[in-house]
């Protein structure tokens, strides 16, 4: 029998390492050390609320077991046998792929090699079947081929709307004209959300032969890349990438002898969220102000320098070689309904192991946050999670079953947006994290069309009101008021969506809204208006470690005596709440 | 400052814009080149990018107005931005920015008197795990807490702040 | 390099022999950057030179995903188990070298995995 290694994880081990001792006693006590090694991982691919063991080389994983269960277990990995019963399944119901991954509830077609190659060097994208898609689509598909193939594979973009990619494809490959352009949206300015920087700096060939296929596919000789200029790694390496992959002949004239000629150049953002929008991005790229323009024209009529032109963003782009080598059939099988292929989210905020993930659509938001991610931070409640930026809305516990893909996602308000999610604990505010979004969609309105530019201003106002403790019932449907406005009467998305973070608080956490009106209270502190902190004298024991944590110097008292917080000089920082072992200090 | 001529561009502006002159959406490229040879954008400079390439003053003036990233007014010699998406957000990026206030004794967007510091905040920087997260000077600092701040400025040779941390 | 036509690609994939018995990637993308995994890749790289470990081939990569324990980094040696590391410091990456690189032993240490199998060597198997 092959070396045997046992990985334990433990959801704490600063507190228990019941599972690990237990196992590395029992080999030591069979002598078994040269054979069989026992290890604490601090993550094993996936998360749970009970220790879970995994085994190699065989890669056998075990959960829910209980700790007299674990002499079975050992028994059966040190004579190479299987305990079934505690055996991890990891397919879903809900999101079904064509092969098992034996080990993960993710699946990579996007992130396909980020992490596996190096992606300044373009000999590793080719050696891992890079350009074998474009290959195969200059010298064996014709154009209407491709994009049959795009259509009926049901992609849909990953910017957020979840327009069917092969459809505006094809709508732009209609239009009469030669000069046509194709145009990567790399402009992520969700605040929380780093999806297409982790794929730009990861596997930028992936975006640069999905980009050729589509310009072979619609008949363009140039496409651009949109990029923000925050993301000056991702640029450095899309700009390195381009220049290998013209080197080597796989773009510029005459890709690999034939007679296609399509180029790519970088157009920086300038930080500007707006520009993240179809027609401001093209005025960005001509050089104009971000400003969007009313649509129709459509930029499959009318798009950058009026002529026809199709935009994807760069999780749609890394999606196309694999649906070219794989064909439609395969990349419709993964995921539900009308949501084909998978998704990556980034996930953020209050959980214990944020990062990036790619699922299939129809995965569960309790599979992402719980099984992938780790749970909540410091065992908090979960109250809420973000999905859709700014544009997005808030998704409340009872839905957290609920399969993740376009429809079901805006059937609850929400929205699939371009992918970050941002995990809330009890912790958070629900107003206030509205605040901070209204005060984001605020900065980045262009100010272009009134209901935006004077709507988000009205709506930050009048939160800001209730978050001071001036608020008033009639604020309430004031907010209803001009959000349905706006959602009816701006001219772009931004606009229309900055009203839905709040519109969906109000809608799940409506409590949290009349709380803050009627009682002026915050319960988690946030609103620091609606604040008091003072110390109960029967639990305090005068250690002292609040005063000196105090950034004001407002607290007093004498060493062992309770102390005294000076409510005209203190700025609510809650430090003293924070640092005070004993539970003595009140907020209210 | 403002009216002050420009003697000579800098000639990787001049090599730069001479490269891009004839290219389409060339616009915001070359005043991002601006921006990163001369720290900000001097009206004598958005004049002289103006007749190099031909476009109307107010039409630069529009762009540098409309994005964030163009600066009007020198920044730092360090700049410090500090993160406000949503994740930095929610796990205290305002208490950041509130510690560099006391610290540095300059409000956001402002520059500290010996011109050394300036302090701004920006969007989403994409290191959301690492939250809350500052970037000085192009180095990226994450899981930060107020009390790394003085050690990280401190970084920068700014012994007159450790003398300020002995104080509080 | 001369330009590709077509069929040089499957040629470049099928020529291809690597002449390394394992290696080390470095996850380098902002964050990893950000929280200090450039400059365990120099570490590495001084090091690596210096014990000899030369058919081991050490290489930077896109994000792993795993940004709550940056830096982090996979070790894959030809008979063993890969295997990745979370929040490397100088420390941990000395004793990866000494260990898991020279000794084939695996260090007892932030052990952590790849969160999936290699789905994309399955999408482009020739």
């Amino acid at each position: 029998m092959d070396n045997q290694y046992i990985f334990v994880w433990e959801p704490d081990p600063s507190k228990s390492k019941a599972v690990y001792n237990y196992l590395v006693k029992k080999v030591n006590d069979r002598n078994l050390g040269d054979k069989v090694e026992v290890f604490k991982s601090t993550y094993i691919g996936l998360t749970s609320s009970r220790p879970i063991i995994r085994i190699l080389p065989n890669d056998t994983i075990y959960k829910d077991f209980e700790q007299e269960d674990l002499g079975e277990i050992f028994e059966a990995i040190s004579s190479g046998r299987k305990v079934n019963r505690f055996l991890c399944e990891f397919e879903s119901k809900i999101a079904p792929v064509p092969e098992k991954d034996s080990h993960s509830k993710q699946f990579k077609i996007v992130l396909r090699n980020v992490g596996y190659l190096d992606p300044e060097n373009i000999d590793e994208y080719i050696r891992r079947g890079g350009y074998k898609a474009m290959e195969k689509a200059i010298f064996q598909m014709k154009p209407e081929e491709i994009i049959k193939e795009v259509k009926e594979s049901g992609l849909r973009g990953r910017g957020g709307a979840g327009f069917s990619t092969g459809l505006k494809w094809e709508l732009t490959r209609e239009e009469p004209g030669e000069e046509k352009y194709v145009i990567c949206n790399a402009d992520e300015g969700d605040p929380g959300a780093y999806m297409d920087r982790s794929v730009l700096e990861g596997d930028p060939h992936s975006v640069i032969e999905g980009m050729i296929i589509g310009g072979f596919a619609v008949g363009c000789k140039e496409g651009f890349i949109y990029i923000r200029a925050e993301y000056p790694l991702a640029i450095e390496r899309l700009e390195k990438a381009l220049a290998s992959a013209r080197e080597y002949g796989l773009l510029g004239k005459n890709i690999l002898g034939s007679d296609f000629n399509f180029d790519i150049e970088l157009r920086w953002g300038a930080g500007a969220f707006v520009c993240g929008e179809e027609t401001a991005l093209m005025a960005s790229i001509e050089g104009r102000r971000g400003n969007p323009t009313p649509r129709p024209p459509f930029p499959s009529q009318s798009g950058l320098w009026k002529k026809p032109t199709f935009i994807n963003n760069v999780e749609t782009w890394a999606n196309i070689a694999p649906i070219i080598e794989k064909g439609s059939s395969w990349f419709s099988s993964i995921g539900v309904g009308k949501s084909k292929g998978t998704k990556v989210f980034a996930v953020t905020g209050k959980v214990k192991n944020p990062g990036l993930i790619e699922v299939p659509m129809g995965t569960t938001l309790r599979e992402i946050i719980y099984d992938i991610s780790g749970g909540i931070l410091g065992d908090k409640k979960f109250k809420a999670v973000q999905t859709g930026g700014p544009g997005g809305g808030v998704i409340p516990e009872k839905f957290l079953d609920m399969s993740v893909d376009y429809e079901t996602l805006q059937s609850i308000g929400s929205m699939m947006g371009s992918g970050g999610l941002i995990v809330m604990d009890e912790d958070d505010c629900m107003v206030d994290v509205n605040k901070f979004y209204l005060q984001f969609s605020v900065d980045e309105s262009c100010g272009k069309c009134s209901p935006c530019r004077i709507g988000g201003k009205q709506l930050l106002d009048t939160i800001s009101k209730i978050t001071a403790g001036n608020g008033d019932m009639k604020d309430v449907q004031k907010i209803r008021n001009i959000s349905m406005a706006m959602q009816k009467a701006s001219l772009c998305a931004l606009g229309q969506t900055t009203p839905n973070p709040v519109l969906s608080a109000l809608q799940y956490f409506e409590n949290e809204y009349i709380e803050h009106i009627t009682h002026k209270k915050c319960l988690t502190g946030k609103c620091r208006d609606l604040v008091q902190y003072s110390i109960i004298p029967e639990k305090c024991i005068g250690c002292g470690v609040c005063a000196m944590k105090c950034p004001v110097k407002c607290i007093s008292g004498e060493k062992k005596k309770p102390h005294l917080i000076d409510g005209n000089k203190c700025v609510k920082c809650g430090e003293c709440f924070a640092s005070c072992k004993f539970s003595a200090i009140k907020r209210s | 400052m403002e009216t002050q001529q420009i003697a000579q561009l800098d000639k990787r502006l001049l090599d730069f814009i001479n490269e891009w002159k004839g290219k389409k959406g060339k616009e915001i490229m070359i005043l991002h080149k601006v921006q990163e040879i001369y720290g900000f954008l001097l009206r004598a400079l958005a004049m002289e990018v103006s007749r190099l390439i031909d476009l109307p003053l107010a039409k630069i003036y529009g762009i540098i107005t409309f994005y964030h990233i163009f600066k009007l007014k020198k920044p730092g010699k360090y700049q410090i931005s500090v993160c406000m998406g949503t994740a930095c957000y929610l796990k205290g990026g305002n208490d950041i920015i509130s510690e560099l206030e006391n610290i540095l004794g300059i409000g956001v967007n402002c520059v500290t008197e010996d011109g050394k510091f300036s302090v701004e905040v920006v969007r989403c920087v994409g290191c959301c795990g690492l939250a809350p997260v500052m970037i000085i000077h192009g180095k990226t600092y994450g899981n930060l807490k107020k009390g790394d701040l003085p050690k990280i400025l401190g970084e920068y040779g700014e012994s007159v702040l450790l003398d300020k941390e002995n104080h509080v | 390099m001369n330009k590709m036509k077509k069929g040089d690609l499957a040629d470049f994939r099928r020529n291809h022999k690597s002449s390394h018995k394992g290696e080390v990637v470095i996850s380098m993308g902002t964050c990893g950057i950000a929280a200090g995994g450039d400059s365990i890749y120099k570490l590495f790289e001084s090091e690596m030179k210096e014990k000899g470990l030369d058919n081991i081939q050490l290489k930077k990569t896109g994000c792993l995903g795993m940004c709550f324990c940056e830096p982090n980094l996979v070790v894959k040696l030809d008979g063993m188990p890969d295997i990745l590391y979370g929040n490397v410091d100088e420390k941990t990456a000395i004793l990866i070298m000494n260990e898991h690189l020279t000794k084939k032993r695996i260090v007892n240490f932030n052990t952590i995995f790849m969160p999936t199998d290699d789905i994309g060597k399955k999408i482009f198997r020739d």
